[in-house]
């Protein structure tokens, strides 16, 4: 990618901003899980959670200059697409019995 | 890119530039070229569209506009579209409803930057040009989902959602085909996959049996994967009132249609990169003297006449049909092909 | 110069969208934003030279799971009801506990010493040295999340399957 490498070479920022960066993101995420009751915005929030440590996985990887980090990035996208799927199944499938996405009510099996 | 990149650097006014300056204006350049060429490519496209059907069905299709067959009705259209009342839906979602146009259209011009049109003539030559052609089509299906849910119409949604479902699923035949034409090559450059069939033409990809098949399988998943008839089942006129984009007026509207034309070129191209040649004739002693973009871009609008001609010739599938093909006979034939592949090659060596 | 500007408006843009999917009230807007931020995210990964990873988040994450769980939201609120607001609770130990992992974390990588940026090596194609590892040191963690994701389709296509013959979620 020659075009990409003559931007990056004048590029002023380090592994440090990298993993601000997804520490940033990883806390919004925590954020958006404690904060919302509704199943599907805390499934988003722990996408963005994975995805941020993605970001990190890479950002070491680059500046480790070894590329094991991004092998584990495509594990984590893999099991994140299983999550996914089985998750939103699940979530459908309580939909149709229980008709609500919020996750206090789903207490059947505490009391 | 680097064709822009080196005119720059030897132009008279771009001399004492930062580097950095350069190669930004360099990419500002290239960018702009491939949108006006978009632009223009498409309103040929509809121009085409128009007369195909025309005389498909034995009439003669717009014959007003610029005296010659109508040559510019799409301009007049265009102009048309551009004064027409921009029309806000009630209750419309007025984010996604302004950038569901955006993201279609970006998406269909985003990858165009890895098309090569000849040797010399590709915005980036990406070393994944090829799975990132594929990549950026999922930004079509996000603006589609914002289309329809942004419009505040069920017809809209219903159209939004068959639309998505369709294109996700004929994702995955669609890079099935090609995977046995990328083992054969060892790349995922389009570049490269295109000077792979130097030569004569029997050196192209089409003439090999397996890829062949692919090819086949390629072609109709393409129609699927830009929701053109036979399945057109999003847009549907007459049980859906024309789908996600009904809603939609004016420039919005141009985004959309612009966007649907780019996309059956940006098909067609990599089908032609990947199996027809790219920018080589298939006689080496005319590719001498041929301009490569010519070839490459007669190739394309081919293909795209090919999917106008379908469509003004096969009726609609039904939804279950439409899926049918897609699980039960593509992916198993990709697949197996792409099994089969790998045996012969395992056992030729 | 230029590209350190284009790497801020990118972060800026993972942020602010990754904000937008925490607070928004609008369960589809909270999509869009991740859909935003998945793309900054991909950015960023573009940046760090990881240019099959960054392709392969779109098609995974934008393709696949966002549309998921947009179709998701499309089919657990009533398609014609206009209740998609979603409740914010215990504001103030979400709050807490967000602040605390920033802060913390924060200080931790500000407290460190990084490889410096002249080390670091021109950006080159990674997809060969991908498919490398994958049949050499990663074969058996390979062969595991093929089955894995087999699996949770099934299992995923087992749950939703309607018993009761035709199913009226169908679109």
């Amino acid at each position: 990618m020659p075009d990409l490498q003559s931007l990056g070479d004048n590029l002023q920022v380090g592994l440090e901003h990298y993993l601000t960066l997804s520490v940033m993101l990883f806390s919004i995420g925590t954020l958006g899980v404690i904060f919302r009751r509704n199943v599907l915005v805390m499934f988003m929030s722990v996408e963005l959670m994975l995805t941020s440590v993605n970001i990190s996985l890479v950002a070491f990887s680059r500046y480790l200059d070894d590329l094991n980090g991004h092998v584990l990035v495509l594990f984590v996208l893999a099991v994140a697409a299983a999550e996914a799927g089985v998750g939103l199944a699940i979530l459908v499938e309580i939909f149709k019995k229980r008709d609500t996405v919020d996750v206090d009510e789903f207490r059947q099996l505490m009391e | 890119m680097e064709a822009f990149q080196q005119m720059l650097s030897q132009a008279g006014w771009a001399q004492g530039m930062q580097p950095w300056a350069l190669s930004g204006l360099a990419m500002l350049f290239a960018g702009g070229t491939i949108l006006g060429g978009v632009a223009v490519g498409a309103m040929f496209f509809i121009w085409t569209e128009r007369k195909v059907a025309g005389y498909i069905q034995s009439r003669y299709g717009p014959m007003y506009v610029g005296h010659f067959h109508g040559v510019l009705q799409s301009i007049a259209d265009g102009v048309k579209l551009l004064l027409k009342e921009d029309i806000w839906p009630t209750d419309a979602d007025k984010f996604l409803f302004r950038i569901a146009p955006l993201l279609v259209f970006t998406g269909a011009f985003l990858s165009f930057v890895v098309l090569p049109f000849g040797p010399d003539f590709v915005g980036a030559s990406l070393d994944i040009g090829l799975f990132y052609a594929f990549a950026t089509s999922s930004l079509v299906v996000m603006g589609v989902i914002a289309a329809g849910w942004g419009s505040n119409n069920k017809w809209s949604l219903y159209g939004a959602m068959r639309g998505a479902a369709q294109v996700i699923s004929y994702e995955i035949p669609l890079g099935l085909a090609v995977l046995p034409v990328v083992m054969s090559v060892g790349s995922l450059n389009l570049g490269t996959l295109a000077e792979a069939q130097r030569g004569w033409l029997w050196s192209w990809h089409l003439f090999n049996p397996i890829f062949f098949v692919s090819f086949v399988i390629y072609l109709i998943s393409s129609l699927a994967e830009v929701n053109r008839v036979p399945f057109d089942l999003p847009e549907t006129e007459s049980e859906l009132v024309s789908g996600y984009h009904t809603e939609y007026t004016g420039m919005k509207f141009a985004f959309f249609f612009l966007g649907e034309y780019a996309d059956m070129f940006v098909v067609s191209a990599i089908a032609v990169s990947v199996f027809l040649g790219g920018w080589y004739t298939g006689i080496p002693a005319v590719d001498a003297f041929v301009p490569a973009p010519l070839v490459f871009i007669l190739k394309s609008v081919f293909l795209v006449f090919v999917q106008i001609w379908l469509r003004w010739t096969l009726p609609r599938l039904r939804v279950d049909q439409l899926m049918y093909v897609c699980w039960k006979v593509f992916i198993p034939l990709s697949l197996a092909n792409l099994f089969i592949y790998g045996l012969i090659r395992s056992m030729v060596g | 110069m230029i590209s350190t500007v284009i790497w801020c408006l990118f972060a800026g843009m993972t942020v602010m969208a990754a904000l937008a999917v925490a607070t928004s009230k609008n369960v589809v807007h909270c999509g869009f934003g991740l859909l935003f931020s998945l793309l900054g995210v991909c950015a960023m990964y573009v940046f760090l030279g990881a240019d099959f990873l960054a392709a392969t988040q779109v098609i995974v994450y934008v393709g696949g799971i966002l549309v998921l769980i947009l179709f998701g939201v499309m089919m657990t609120h009533r398609i014609t009801a206009t209740d998609l607001k979603s409740e914010l609770v215990q504001p103030v130990a979400a709050l807490i506990a967000a602040v605390a992992i920033l802060v913390l974390s924060v200080g931790m990588i500000l407290e460190q010493v990084w490889p410096a940026k002249e080390h670091l090596d021109p950006i080159t194609p990674t997809t060969h040295a991908f498919g490398v590892s994958f049949l050499t040191d990663y074969l058996f963690p390979f062969e595991f999340a093929s089955v894995l994701l087999l699996v949770a389709l099934i299992g995923a296509a087992m749950f939703t399957r309607d018993s009761a013959g035709e199913d009226s979620d169908h679109v």
